[in-house]
């Protein structure tokens, strides 16, 4: 009596969890069964419950699956938008020049954030290949796992990543940054002979990232201005 | 980078877009081009008045229309739910819903329009008169005790005794009737329910022309009110015998069907006329946008009417004044063989534009480049010694092709300018400088243009705007989310701490008082931004034909 009853009860629990797989399944198919416009529309949906990271996640996914659709190229459009005004960046492209030289080189507390951890990066992978003949391939394997602003995210590869407020990714800024990265054509690596590590910040919380990178023969490159 | 630094062309034509946004409306394509309102009111009597300004419409469903389309689109939300509950239960929201749809409810259901207007005119007294008109058909009657035995009247100040019907509020008052064609006429004075025949027609024919089918329209004309609070109060001379030319000035939008919107902005001015063809002088067809490949996703070109040109040229000249020999003169060469034709295109990837000008020949553009590279070492040789490491210039070995790398420090990715046959580009990426120079090549062995912003997924309305030929044009897929809350932070007093709750829901934080106090502005910033983000692209021109300006701006929904 007892094993029958043990055993129907398994085939119940069994039932309920396939018929679970099931619906997930379905729910799943029909997620990707949705027009560009109803995935668009859900990524807005997401964006007004403040879900960033699902938000930029479906547009991400819109921007690649269906670059020609309407929605697909305002996915983009949000991505990448924004650069400045042209006219102001030719006009200020000699005073800014001037305006260093009268700023005696000070900077901002959050603009000297990125470059002077990417000087502590490319000094632990100097120390680190001197010591192992290669290049670390993440921030933990080179000791670099210390606290790290949230606005700050920090990439050795797709996945060596640190900062952003931690692998939750509560703003979104982690996946943010990747889109940036990609559109930029910025590719963060680490190899046994070099390396190109990638910071990126989002200060005033909007759709541009500062980057900055630097590789392993020390060249500091201030890619994008936020 | 400051905030405002970052609003493009591209977000200034939006925001302008969304503020008109709510004018949308859904109705057939095919309108009629004469306004019926304006008919009836000239067959009212044969006295010869003048009409200064107007409001009509050919159908005033097409409000409600608008407006259901629009509630439809942000109920789909829960941030748009949740407004329109309390929009429900305060009766609160568009003004003058309830007044509108009170007199709809007049209009005979069997009425495949509802055309109303609002006519400003004046007679032989020259005082300024006003009367409303709406059809609402001959078998009112019935339908006024309806809609009294349903309250929708209440608390409107509307009432009716005999034939005569009476609005009565504390600002404003009317009175008027039903006349035998169905129409009701309302005025501030019983004087005023009788129109009359406009002096000679309403627009001259090339405005007449330009206004094309609207669904709806604005327009305000000269006339005795015009003479006596307009022209009297102006004491610069020189706008006085502008005005003294100015013959209409005229809103109209158009809202079909498909879920895409036009504005257009009108002005008849006979100085305009005398000028018109010097504006006109420079091809309107921008050369440039046709080299531009399949990742544009938006432009800006200007055609540089031959006025404005030479104003350049001579500004340009005495910059150049103290600049060494060799600099000055290749920049004066250059700048004469200038035609006046810019474009600037976004190619929807950060640091991914070109701004480009178009030159009389290659020497031209080649002139430019180099003389502007002197210039350069000139300018920045007097602020910093690393003139050499800022500046890098080459050219191709059969010299028809330079490149100008501008550093703004040493080691930083700068900008690029350069020639493209007789064109010159400025771009922020090497690898777009080199797309171009190939699709340029391409181009020359090959029928075909590239254009890819026209071969897109535009709708009708919003080509129609892009494809006109004219003196600036300009076309975008919208980005920028996030833009409005940031122009509303500005307005609110920097609410950073707030956004993201407003983003959530649009219920605002009570405990703070000075959000507290706007809320409703909050609230309708948020549902801007819906709508915004809901809108898929636009289109703008601007050009001048005989006397008439015309500005045209049209937008299109994600659909």
């Amino acid at each position: 009596m007892i094993e029958k009853r043990t055993i129907r009860l398994s085939l119940g629990r069994g039932f309920i969890v396939f018929v679970f797989l099931v619906l997930a399944q379905v729910a799943s198919a029909a997620t990707a069964w949705a027009t560009p416009t109803e995935k668009y529309r859900q990524a807005i949906e997401a964006r007004a419950q403040g879900d960033s990271k699902g938000y930029f996640d479906i547009l991400l996914d819109l921007a690649s699956t269906h670059p020609t659709s309407r929605a697909g190229r305002r996915a983009r459009a949000i991505l990448t938008s924004s650069d400045a005004i042209f006219p102001i960046i030719l006009g200020g492209l000699l005073q800014s020049k001037v305006s260093d030289e009268n700023a005696d080189g000070q900077k901002t507390d959050q603009e000297e954030d990125i470059p002077q951890t990417m000087e502590r990066i490319l000094r632990a992978q100097r120390d680190f290949r001197t010591k192992n003949g290669r290049f670390c391939e993440n921030f933990q394997e080179c000791g670099l796992s210390g606290p790290i602003n949230a606005n700050l995210v920090f990439f050795m590869g797709p996945k060596a990543v640190i900062g952003g407020g931690g692998p939750e990714d509560p703003d979104g800024l982690r996946l943010q940054a990747l889109a940036t990265m990609r559109y930029l054509g910025v590719l963060a690596r680490s190899s046994k002979d070099g390396f190109l590590a990638v910071g990126l910040s989002n200060s005033d919380k909007d759709s541009d990232l500062e980057v900055w990178t630097i590789d392993h023969t020390g060249r500091l490159l201030h890619i994008l201005a936020d | 980078m400051h905030r405002c630094c970052k609003l493009g062309f591209q977000a200034l034509m939006l925001v302008t877009a969304l503020l008109l946004v709510g004018s949308q409306a859904l109705a057939d394509v095919d309108v009629p081009r004469g306004f019926a309102a304006l008919d009836a009111f000239e067959s009212q009597s044969g006295q010869r008045i003048v009409v200064e300004a107007a409001i009509l419409v050919h159908d005033v469903r097409d409000w409600e229309k608008a407006w259901k389309y629009r509630r439809g689109q942000l109920e789909s939300f829960e941030v748009g739910r949740e407004f329109f509950q309390e929009v429900d239960s305060n009766e609160t929201g568009i003004p003058f819903k309830r007044e509108i749809q009170a007199l709809l409810a007049l209009a005979d259901p069997e009425l495949l329009k509802v055309p109303a207007g609002i006519i400003v005119f004046s007679n032989q007294t020259k005082v300024p008169q006003m009367q409303a008109l709406l059809k609402v058909g001959g078998t009112w009657e019935e339908r006024w005790e309806q809609i009294q035995g349903s309250g929708r009247l209440e608390g409107l100040g509307i009432s009716r005794m005999g034939s005569e019907i009476r609005i009565k509020r504390s600002n404003f008052e009317a009175v008027g009737f039903v006349d035998g064609k169905g129409w009701l006429r309302l005025a501030p004075h019983p004087a005023s329910l009788q129109g009359g025949v406009n002096e000679g027609p309403v627009f001259l024919p090339k405005m007449n022309q330009r206004l094309g089918s609207p669904q709806g329209m604005v327009f305000a004309r000269p006339g005795p009110l015009f003479d006596s609070l307009v022209m009297p109060f102006i004491a610069n001379e020189s706008l006085k015998g502008l005005l003294g030319g100015f013959k209409g000035v005229a809103l109209t939008w158009e809202a079909a069907g498909a879920p895409s919107s036009r504005i257009k902005f009108l002005v008849d001015v006979e100085g305009l006329g005398t000028i018109g063809s010097l504006l006109s002088t420079n091809s309107r067809r921008e050369p440039l946008v046709k080299l531009w490949d399949e990742d544009a996703s938006g432009f800006l070109s200007i055609s540089m009417p031959a006025p404005l040109l030479n104003l350049l040229r001579v500004m340009a000249f005495k910059t150049l004044e103290p600049v060494n020999l060799n600099a000055s003169n290749l920049m004066r060469l250059a700048f004469s063989g200038f035609q006046g034709q810019v474009g600037l295109v976004d190619f929807n990837s950060p640091r991914d534009w070109a701004l480009g000008a178009h030159f009389e020949s290659v020497g031209s553009a080649l002139n430019f480049v180099e003389g502007l590279r002197h210039f350069l070492q000139t300018r920045i040789g007097t602020v910093s010694d690393e003139s050499e490491s800022l500046l890098e210039y080459e050219k191709n070995s059969s010299g028809n092709e330079s490149t100008l790398l501008i550093r703004p420090g040493p080691g930083l990715e700068g900008i690029r300018i350069a020639n493209i046959g007789s064109g010159v580009f400025v771009v922020a990426q090497r690898s777009r400088l080199s797309k171009l120079r190939d699709l340029r090549r391409a181009q020359s062995t090959q029928e075909n243009m590239v254009r890819a912003i026209l071969d897109g997924p535009l709708s009708l309305r919003v080509r129609e705007v892009v494809q006109e030929p004219a003196i600036v044009s300009g076309y975008t897929v919208l980005g920028g989310a996030g833009l409005l809350w940031e122009l509303g932070k500005w307005f609110l007093g920097d609410l950073n701490v707030f956004a993201k709750d407003i983003a959530r829901q649009m219920s605002v934080d009570a405990e703070h008082p000075a959000l507290e106090q706007r809320r409703n502005w909050v609230s309708y910033i948020g549902l801007m931004e819906l709508v915004f983000l809901l809108a898929y692209d636009c289109g703008l021109m601007i050009d001048v034909d005989g006397s008439v300006l015309i500005t045209q701006l049209a937008w299109s929904d994600i659909h």
